[in-house]
């Protein structure tokens, strides 16, 4: 039953305190997710495995064949993985947040109705970049550098941050418009996988064929693959890097209109 | 007088065509407690969620401690407390953690969030399971939590939609012990519930509605002593030797026919043996015979009866106003 006018409860004015409740809601999540230990597998123990068994069977096989370790794209294609992974878990938990009583009481409460988005979407950010640090460390041992200095480091992550900011806007439409959840997994899976199947991280570019290369080469996580690569190992930066944040920020924003449409309704009840 | 902390005033609300609270007027003093009453649908929960600003009413007013809920949702919020059918609590947070929570986002800093939380983790009796995931608490521990998680900073006002639902008796028991200090202690409470026991424990004053509207009101003892003593339900799922009893009883007032069951109203204890004869003479076996004080369905009974029988579209609700 959706109320025929809009609640006063939608968006109260007073932004000051959005920032502060936001960061506490994001704790909320954070908190939450290290202790499902499903969701600690599914974005993080996963991808991990899939790096060493990939790295396992196919690095002799790209080495010879490319030239240069698998691992120094195969480590940015987890990273992604892992941000990928988390749309997912992200959207099935805040869809169960936006109808649970916590969310009723939390309207209820003289705060900022954005923050419970804001939150979401802010705790999303920091896992997905706390887990980007954990596996390129991790994958420091079969030989994963950053080679191109520190500042190229830094974009780096920035670039992993704008990926996670388009996987959680993605998680927090899907979950806005799910019927139930597990519409949510059939939605998400098969597009992120096909992507990052189709993607140049796991095949080099060449080794498409020639009808169907240049949609690989576009695609969000060919581009992002590439730039990581190049703000890490080395190689061309420019293309890569302005495609990624136009795919990132494209869909992001896409996204945001969705979503303030879909979570007024929400709030209004 | 002054303004008492909630004043509802010809409040309305619809959902489409359909009008799910209908010109619904009462107020609510500071340290009472009224007990808001109706079966499932009656517009209780529409009521709760107006004046917790979770709807905006379509007319009238409704005001929470001097806060109007359409032109000053944020004052409003700011002074209620409130306490939903379900528990609003994180399952996967211990009892600690949540209140911490929501005291962190009621502006308290982390020490007083701290401070507090144990406060009222000892007030409520769950000190010894403060540090336990709420999951994995008992039906009546949750509703406890979920109470103090509403009382994390003081408000004037605290509403509970049905807070007992579901609940043991015991775990009830210690939440209307719960629910009775806070109204010594000075706050205006409304309460929903579908028990007229629960409001009988609880509250000094009872709106019952229906449909939408309010029906009747007054104090517990006034709205029993219109619907009576106690009735004695007898059972009989044969709809001809139903019809039969109807007859076999026609000897005593007021009775009625609920699904397969009569009810007869009862002066004194002493007519279940005349019931019990009545039917010996006719011959009838019942199914079950039991005998109740007057529950909220009797009342209910009782007053929807003179309710829908009455005409015009305004039902008289002032005769139970002081």
């Amino acid at each position: 039953m959706t109320a025929t006018t809009s609640a006063p409860a939608a968006l109260p004015t007073g932004a000051g305190g959005l920032w502060a409740e936001s960061r506490i809601i994001a704790g909320r999540v954070l908190r939450l997710f290290v202790r499902s230990p499903m969701m600690l597998l599914a974005t993080f123990g996963f991808p991990l495995l899939q790096l060493f068994m990939l790295l396992a069977a196919f690095n002799i096989l790209v080495h010879d064949t490319l030239g240069e370790s698998y691992v120094v794209r195969l480590a940015p294609l987890i990273i992604l993985i892992t941000a990928f992974s988390a749309i997912g878990s992200s959207a099935i938990a805040f869809w169960v947040d936006i109808r649970s009583g916590v969310f009723n009481r939390l309207r209820a409460m003289p705060i900022n109705a954005l923050s419970m988005l804001f939150g979401r979407m802010l705790g999303d950010l920091v896992r997905i970049l706390g887990i980007a640090v954990l596996v390129a460390a991790i994958a420091y041992l079969p030989g994963f550098r950053f080679e191109q200095g520190f500042g190229a480091a830094v974009g780096f992550f920035v670039l992993v941050a704008l990926f996670g900011l388009m996987c959680t806007s993605i998680a927090v439409v899907a979950a806005l418009s799910a019927p139930y959840p597990p519409v949510i997994m059939a939605w998400v899976q098969l597009p992120t996988l096909a992507l990052t199947l189709m993607s140049s991280g796991y095949m080099p570019l060449d080794a498409y064929p020639s009808a169907i290369r240049s949609v690989v080469a576009a695609q969000p996580v060919s581009t992002a693959v590439e730039a990581l690569v190049g703000l890490s190992h080395g190689g061309p930066l420019l293309v890569p890097v302005l495609a990624t944040v136009a795919w990132t920020v494209g869909i992001s924003v896409l996204c945001a209109f969705v979503t303030v449409r879909k979570f007024r309704n929400f709030v209004a009840g | 007088m002054a303004e008492a902390a909630i004043e509802i005033d010809r409040l309305r609300k619809s959902f489409g065509p359909k009008a799910a609270v209908d010109d619904v007027s009462f107020s609510v003093a500071a340290g009472t407690v009224v007990g808001l009453l109706g079966p499932n649908g009656a517009g209780k929960t529409t009521v709760i969620n107006c004046l917790t600003t979770l709807l905006t009413p379509d007319s009238g007013t409704a005001r929470l401690a001097g806060h109007d809920v359409t032109t000053d949702p944020a004052g409003v919020r700011a002074s209620v407390a409130v306490t939903g059918q379900f528990a609003a609590v994180d399952e996967t947070l211990t009892g600690r953690e949540n209140l911490v929570f929501f005291g962190r986002l009621l502006r308290l800093t982390r020490t007083g969030a701290s401070a507090r939380a144990a406060e009222l983790l000892d007030q409520f009796g769950l000190s010894e399971a403060g540090d336990m995931p709420a999951g994995h608490y008992s039906g009546g521990m949750r509703r406890r939590l979920d109470l103090a998680a509403s009382l994390v900073v003081p408000r004037p006002i605290l509403v509970l939609d049905e807070p007992t639902t579901g609940l043991d008796p015991r775990s009830r028991q210690a939440l209307w012990d719960a629910v009775r200090r806070l109204a010594r202690d000075g706050m205006a409470i409304l309460l929903t519930t579908q028990y007229l026991e629960e409001a009988d424990a609880l509250a000094e004053r009872i709106v019952v509605i229906d449909e939408g509207r309010v029906i009747a009101e007054g104090t517990p003892k006034e709205l029993k002593k219109d619907v009576g003593g106690s009735v004695c339900e007898v059972q009989i799922s044969d709809a001809g030797d139903r019809a039969r009893a109807t007859g076999a009883l026609a000897g005593f007032v007021g009775v009625k026919e609920r699904d397969d069951v009569l009810v007869v109203p009862m002066r004194g204890t002493d007519e279940l043996s005349a019931i019990v004869r009545a039917l010996d003479g006719a011959a009838l076996k019942a199914d079950d015979i039991a005998v109740h004080p007057p529950t909220l369905n009797d009342v209910f009974f009782a007053l929807t009866k003179d309710h829908r029988g009455s005409e015009g579209p305004a039902f008289d609700t002032g005769e139970g106003r002081s």
